[in-house]
């Protein structure tokens, strides 16, 4: 094994401790390992010696805990209920403080939501309105053709024509808009019901 | 062997590498092949602790472009070894009431 993927393994075996522990520790056999080879070892001799990534893992997390356990043991119980009761006695204190403005928080939210699809949804009206336009238009100018006044029957063919264009011209952007806003609603749906 | 003691028993025995002198991490090994079996991932709990109680300090040299680091032993640390060997007449004491027990029932 090579220095680096040994280092590697035991980097990532030591999550869960403290970043300094871990660059700590790691720095330890960094040096046994760069001492081993300055005395003739090569780097496979010099990192197998260190032994298994895995149980030099399992060394290092046994005596972290054991610290804690020692640490826990003297100190942790007494404030544990403590705090728990101070959380418990501030909750209730604070209720007329927190309740009102999480309920500001969450109308504040559901409101820009409610902004939001309004606006998304009067863009989907206006676009479907000015398809009708369009269609509508052409049919007119059928009548006015028909009915002789070949004028305004151009007039309302080409405006007809032009909106019809525009509006082709918008759909795709508008669909591509709507499906990643979908895509994108979905994962933060999920992020969302995930965290509570 | 006892963990407590045996954990007891390694920490001075680290630190006894450092009585005649400063030393780093695979010279203590080194040091320590001929008594003891001693692999690194036992040594560095032990260098860590030691620190941590006040028996020894660190401190960091420049060798061949890189950082070693050395290992002192404090007053601390030296008392440490008298008090074991103190405690270790006890521990023998008790042994040979132990074995004298042992022989005269049976």
């Amino acid at each position: 094994m090579t220095e680096k993927k040994f280092l590697k393994e035991l980097k990532k075996r030591l999550k869960g401790l403290d970043r300094v522990e871990v660059e700590r520790s790691l720095a330890f056999y960094r040096e046994l390992i760069a001492d081993k080879r300055e005395e003739g070892m090569t780097e496979e001799q010099a990192v197998a010696s260190c032994g298994l990534p895995e149980a030099v893992a399992a060394d290092i997390l046994s005596a972290a805990s054991e610290e804690r356990r020692e640490r826990a043991y003297w100190s942790a119980p007494k404030r544990d209920k403590k705090e728990s009761r101070l959380k418990l006695v501030l909750l209730i204190v604070g209720f007329p403080v927190w309740f009102p403005l999480s309920v500001a928080a969450i109308s504040v939210v559901f409101s820009l939501a409610v902004a939001v699809a309004s606006v998304l949804l009067a863009l989907c009206v206006a676009w479907a309105a000015v398809l009708a336009g369009s269609v509508i238009g052409f049919v007119a100018s059928l009548f006015s053709f028909a009915t002789g006044d070949a004028a305004l029957g151009l007039m309302e063919m080409g405006t007809s024509m032009m909106l019809f264009a525009g509006t082709m011209a918008l759909f795709m952007p508008i669909k591509t808009f709507f499906l990643w806003l979908f895509k994108e609603g979905k994962r933060l749906w999920r992020g969302v019901r995930r965290r509570v | 062997m006892d963990i407590q003691l045996k954990r007891g028993i390694l920490d001075v025995l680290v630190l006894s590498t450092l009585v005649g002198g400063d030393s780093y991490g695979y010279q203590i090994i080194k040091d320590l092949s001929s008594v003891a079996e001693i692999s690194e991932s036992t040594l560095y709990p032990i260098l860590k602790r030691l620190e941590a109680g006040g028996f020894l300090t660190v401190y960091s040299v420049e060798h061949n472009g890189r950082l070693r680091k050395y290992y002192s032993i404090t007053p601390r640390g030296r008392a440490r070894i008298d008090e074991f060997l103190c405690e270790w007449k006890d521990v023998v004491r008790i042994c040979d009431f132990i074995e004298r027990s042992r022989r005269n029932t049976r």
